[in-house]
């Protein structure tokens, strides 16, 4: 019977989501619809499933129930959409709710009960089944005096066993039984019905439970604060490798890798905790983002226990390693260079219990991922010496994970789960007009149905016909009508789903286009929004020159991008978290790994890079990216929209070629690669690459002083060597040795002593976080005469213009001004450089040292630069000349400039009398004081983006 | 029996019997050995109370033809409370020995009117139509469930819920184990009870109910409205 059921409601699951997509299926009538749904929950809702609610936390015994909760919540929308009953509607999605909480789906039966069609006019009843499938609710609605004695004892035993673990004399099942029948009405008996199983997945699920029994203060702690925090149940994923696996006390190094919103952040709080419970040490939390560090500290400070210390270190190479007592328990949460800095600078390393490297499919991403291969294969190393020592590998998007197995030496320590809180789904709309929808790797997809299928279309025309293109002329002509277009999808989709919609660019013009495309499709939020109206000051007040930013908040539309002054850009996330805002126009680094609630994203752009290294974006960022719309708790599903965008280069845009690229999107993410022999790479990234695990070598050679054949040994600990490519490490960790002991340019960096030793100049510059390449030119820059009659801020242009051709040095302009080229398309010349360094760190706005440049001043512009400095005037050609500038700004001097003075303070004792006699690190420390940099667009430059 | 049924097409016409006062004073007996809690002498019962009272009536009427092994009736049981558990009318469970696909459910959807047009009768489309609707209230599985609790907790009767779930549907078509009894209590004198469930009958089996599935009631008595009143007082 099940088995004809189950198929009857995953099809009515697949009926109900194509009709609320308004897609061309046989539509059925929702009563059908409902009725599917309800007869497989009235199966769920036997005895027999309450004595085993474990057996439900598994998606394919979970199938049929999943569908009816799915069901239900389309068929509510769909109704609400076409303006039917309010409370048959209202009725639907508690239903919906508690169907998802029967199989422990809490995140989806709160994201439902959020909704204020649900939460208003409850009665009393439906609240006891609200307070079981949203827990977190159940202690505020215990506050409510107006309930019956029963329905209070009821909430007080809940409240009681959510917090300390203790069920009451009278079961709380029994007393539920007891509400269950009585006086309550048809609806709420179902409710309660369902509600009962939920109540058991709670028990099974809480974390409150999972605290009970345990006398070690530190772990008791810890979950009393993950529950004041309104963390009372973990997901079944969690429970699962909490209790059934090794996971809790990791005996080696591990990997973890559950989809995104599957609870794996706080699966590594556990691994933190429980690494510092029985011991004194430190361990850490590596984020590649400073967005997700800052996110990841704010979630720690709420919930880790008082005895234990809470570090944060964000940024590059250009600060000062962290802070860190080998006294007492410490956690820090850093990014790799800092982390990186901290060993090469202290001794912490003896001190080091568990190393989680969160997204840790960044390994194949660039130089970030060179250099993370890199620390880990010295940590890897170093576990020779510190058997104690962990790693912890984390990523939502890891498929084929033989070879880092084999690197990390796992030995089935892979816990992995593909137990999901939210539906994905997946959309192209096509440049022919359709729009459909695919089957993707949904739990519900037919095994007879491949993921690229479609489960229906509808059409959907273009409003302005696109054109593969040939060439930049044809590119630039169409830019408008790609606005439009996807302006056009994202206020469809919104009308047809709802919002708030993400839409994703990989320019930052791109996404101003398309936000002020929406813009000006959309009619101006009359609601009241304090976040808008904080937004709307800070413009006027601070930022002028983002008018047209202002007329898009006002109509609830916003783009968010590094150019966007931080504060400006905070403003806007808290818009979108009040779900003030409706439309976000933004490029990658918002959507990596932050969460925020969006529940449509559009990747408006597909294709990545510039000229040849032009390319579509990976499956793994494809799959993070699909991962930020649908978070758990916020909503039930996600949906993720891929436009048939045909601007590129034509190699990848034409007709069949472009359709498969696409595709590729949404296949199978490849084994990882290491980055720093990655060929798809530009030859500069490649070559930053190669620099960041020459780095890495120099830094090991101090950590390894016994190693005899230490770059054999090293390139053998490198993940490439595990990847297929261990003869172009070897090759390489040749070469590195041999620049390391080069000593045709003065002393060397280090000597072959048998094992090689550094010198006190490799001691020093092993410090910088440099190639050893850099390190020799850095001292070549320091050994050259001091330029006379520079005052401090010439001084800083100085060493710009003479280290802004080190392989480090990512920004073009840079380059080009420091080989002496004039760049084009470019308003900096090498003479502002002193007067804008300096306007930078007295920060005077960024849009008035704009309009202060010679050329701009002088630009044949129809909007000068003042006026669009001033916000008199928009102009797409000032925007794009403001983006570069920013750019450049805050990376060369915010970011590079402080990393250079650094290292010249390491090195200058080998250069010359002048390079000795400066103070580096007062400038360095001056600078820093004066202005706060904007370290994001470190985030960028990690993922591409920068606009050059 | 206090009614005598006259069937014609799956329409069956129920008269007191002999007369109305008989069957009045049967009703009244009956409440009163159940203990009932009557209105005072002058009150006027509410219009939930009457529409109690008919499902009372219809369900004294039931009990002599419908085979049933488990009833719910949670407003006709007490009529005279005054409140009324919604979306719950009258539903038999008839459990067979021996072959658990002989299994069915009736439903009796009532409606009491003692105007001389009997057009209140006609929500009893609508109430059928709310088996397949989309009001939770109201839908034949949400019934199937909230018996299926009662039976495990009030009744202790577990092991029969899974033959409760196999009798629904998800569609009226498809419904081979439900049996529908739209069931009018109306006044006699002057009205026209056989047509009225004739139309009644065919509108339900228009929703898509197979016709055979559908028998309709009309319950007569004369005075209705005085009578329903004089029952609430205790009154014969």
């Amino acid at each position: 019977m099940i088995v004809e059921l189950a198929s009857e409601v995953i099809e009515a699951e697949v009926t109900a989501a194509a009709m609320l997509r308004g897609l061309a299926i046989p539509p059925k009538d929702h009563a059908q619809l409902i009725a599917a749904a309800q007869r497989v929950i009235g199966y769920y809702q036997a005895q027999t499933a309450l004595d085993a609610v474990e057996s439900l936390h598994d998606e394919e015994t979970a199938l049929p129930l999943i569908a009816a909760a799915r069901t239900l919540h389309a068929v509510a929308l769909d109704m609400q959409r076409q303006g039917k009953e309010e409370d048959d509607v209202r009725s639907l999605l508690l239903l919906s709710a508690c169907a998802y909480a029967m199989f422990g789906n809490f995140p989806s039966a709160c994201a439902i009960l959020s909704d204020r069609a649900v939460a208003s006019h409850l009665t009393e009843l439906e609240m006891v089944a609200v307070s079981i499938c949203m827990p977190q609710v159940a202690a505020k609605n215990y506050a409510n005096l107006d309930y019956q004695a029963p329905t209070r004892s009821f909430l007080q035993g809940l409240v009681v066993f959510l917090t300390e673990g203790l069920e009451p004399t009278t079961s709380l099942i029994g007393q539920l039984e007891t509400l269950m029948v009585g006086q309550a009405s048809i609806a709420e008996r179902v409710y309660l019905r369902c509600a009962r199983l939920a109540l058991k997945q709670l028990q099974h699920l809480s974390l409150s439970k999972y605290m009970h029994g345990r006398r070690d203060p530190v772990f008791v702690r810890f979950i009393q604060r993950l529950i004041e925090d309104g963390r009372v149940a973990l997901l079944p994923p969690q429970l699962r490798l909490l209790l059934a696996s090794k996971f809790f006390a990791l005996q080696g190094n591990a990997l973890l890798s559950l989809p995104t919103s599957s609870g794996k952040t706080l699966l590594a709080e556990f691994a933190l905790v429980e690494s510092l419970r029985q011991q004194v040490g430190l361990s850490v939390y590596l984020v590649p983002y400073i967005a997700l560090g800052n996110q990841v500290m704010a979630v720690l400070k709420r919930h880790l226990p008082e005895s234990i210390s809470l570090i944060g270190a964000f940024g590059g190479y250009e600060g000062d390693a962290p802070t860190v007592l080998a006294a007492g328990r410490t956690i820090l949460v850093a990014t790799p260079e800092r982390f990186d800095l901290l060993l090469r600078t202290s001794s912490i390393i003896d001190a080091l219990k568990l190393v989680i490297v969160d997204e840790a499919h960044l390994l194949e991403s660039g130089v970030r991922g060179a250099r993370l291969e890199g620390i880990l294969s010295r940590l890897l190393l170093k576990q020779h010496s510190l058997p104690n020592l962990k790693l912890l590998l984390v990523s939502a998007v890891l498929q084929d994970i033989t070879a880092l197995s084999t690197w990390l030496k796992i030995d089935g320590r892979y816990f992995h789960d593909g137990w999901r809180p939210t539906s994905r789904r997946v959309a192209f709309w096509s440049q022919n007009g359709w729009l459909s929808w695919l089957y993707g790797n949904d739990a519900l997809r037919p095994p007879e149905r491949a993921g690229l299928d479609t489960y229906g279309r509808k059409a959907l025309p273009l409003p302005q016909r696109m054109y593969t293109p040939n060439g930049f002329g044809q590119i630039a002509a169409q830019r408008p009508a790609y606005y439009n277009n996807v302006s056009y999808l994202a206020r469809y989709l919104r009308a047809d789903i709802g919002g708030p919609i993400l839409v994703l660019c990989m320019t930052k013009a791109n996404t101003r286009g398309v936000a002020n495309a929406i813009a000006q499709a959309v009619q101006p939020r009359f609601d009241v929004s304090p976040e808008r109206e904080a937004i709307i000051t800070y413009i006027d007040q601070t930022a002028p020159y983002l008018r047209s930013l202002k007329e898009m908040v006002l109509r609830g539309v916003a783009y968010h991008n590094s150019n966007i002054p931080p504060r400006l850009r905070g403003l806007i996330e808290a818009a979108i978290r009040s779900r003030s805002i409706d439309f976000v126009a933004a490029t990658t680094t918002l959507a990596e790994g932050v969460d925020l609630p969006f529940r449509v994203s559009v990747l408006a752009d597909w294709l990545i890079g510039f000229k040849e290294h032009e390319r579509p974006i990976s499956p793994l960022l494809f799959r993070n990216i699909a991962g930020r719309c649908g978070r758990a708790g916020e909503f039930p599903e996600g949906d993720t929209i891929i436009f048939d965008n045909v601007l590129g280069s034509q190699r990848l845009t034409q007709d069949g070629i472009r359709e498969q690229a696409i595709a590729s999107l949404l296949s199978d993410p490849p084994p990882l690669r290491s980055a720093a022999f990655d060929e798809r790479q530009s030859s500069d990234d490649q070559e930053r690459s190669v620099a960041a695990v020459a780095s890495q070598f120099l830094a090991s050679v101090p950590e390894f002083p016994n190693e005899e054949n230490l770059a054999n040994v090293f390139s053998l600990a490198l993940y490439a060597s595990h990847s297929g490519q261990k003869a172009a490490s070897d090759r390489l960790l040749s070469d590195v040795r041999a620049t390391l002991l080069d000593s045709s340019k003065g002393e060397p960096l280090a000597v072959a002593a048998s094992p090689i030793k550094l010198t006190a100049f490799g001691a020093a510059a092993n410090k910088s976080g440099l190639s050893p390449g850099t390190c020799c030119l850095l001292r070549t820059f320091l050994q050259s005469p001091l330029p006379p009659n520079v005052d401090f801020w010439g001084f800083c242009a100085f060493v710009l213009l003479g280290l802004g051709t080190v392989v480090e040095q990512q920004n073009v302009f840079l380059r080009q001004l420091a080989v002496g080229t004039t760049p084009k398309r470019f308003f900096v010349t090498p003479t502002d450089l002193p007067l804008v360094i300096r306007g930078y760190f007295e920060n005077i706005p960024m849009a008035v040292l704009f309009a202060s440049l010679e050329k701009a001043k002088r630009s044949k512009s129809k909007v000068t630069a003042r006026e669009f400095a001033d916000g008199a005037q928009s102009s797409d050609f000032m925007e794009d000349m403001y983006d570069k500038f920013v750019d450049f700004v805050e990376y060369s001097f915010g970011n590079f400039l402080p990393w250079m003075l650094r290292s010249c303070d390491l090195v200058a004792p080998f250069g010359a009398p002048w390079a000795q006699d400066y103070n580096w690190r007062a400038t360095a420390d001056a600078l820093g004081e004066m202005r706060t940099v904007d370290r994001t667009v470190q985030d960028e430059h990690l993922i591409g983006l920068q606009d050059q | 029996m206090t009614f005598s049924p006259t069937s014609n097409n799956q329409i069956t016409l129920w008269l007191s019997n002999p007369t109305c006062q008989d069957a009045h004073n049967a009703l009244l007996g009956r409440l009163v050995q159940i203990r009932s809690n009557f209105i005072g002498p002058n009150d006027e019962p509410s219009q939930i109370v009457r529409g109690n009272l008919g499902e009372f009536i219809a369900m004294r009427v039931a009990e002599a033809v419908i085979p049933s092994s488990q009833t719910f009736a949670p407003n006709a049981i007490n009529p005279l409370n005054s409140a009324s558990i919604s979306g719950l009318d009258l539903t038999y469970l008839f459990f067979h020995q021996t072959d658990e696909n002989l299994d069915l459910a009736f439903i009796q959807e009532v409606k009491t009117t003692a105007q001389s047009s009997l057009a209140y009768a006609d929500k009893l489309i609508v109430d059928y139509g709310k088996l397949f609707g989309t009001n939770i209230n109201f839908t034949l599985e949400s019934r199937l469930q909230a018996i299926s609790s009662s039976l495990e907790i009030e009744r202790k009767l577990p092991a029969l819920v899974s033959r409760v779930l196999k009798l629904g549907a998800t569609s009226p078509q498809a419904c081979s184990k439900i049996r529908l009894v739209p069931t009018m209590v109306h006044e006699r004198n002057g009205t026209q009870p056989l047509n009225k469930m004739v139309a009644i009958r065919q509108a339900i089996a228009s929703k898509g109910w197979h016709p055979s599935t559908i028998e309709a009631w009309a319950i007569a008595l004369t005075d209705l409205d005085e009578r329903l009143t004089r029952l609430a007082r205790g009154h014969q």
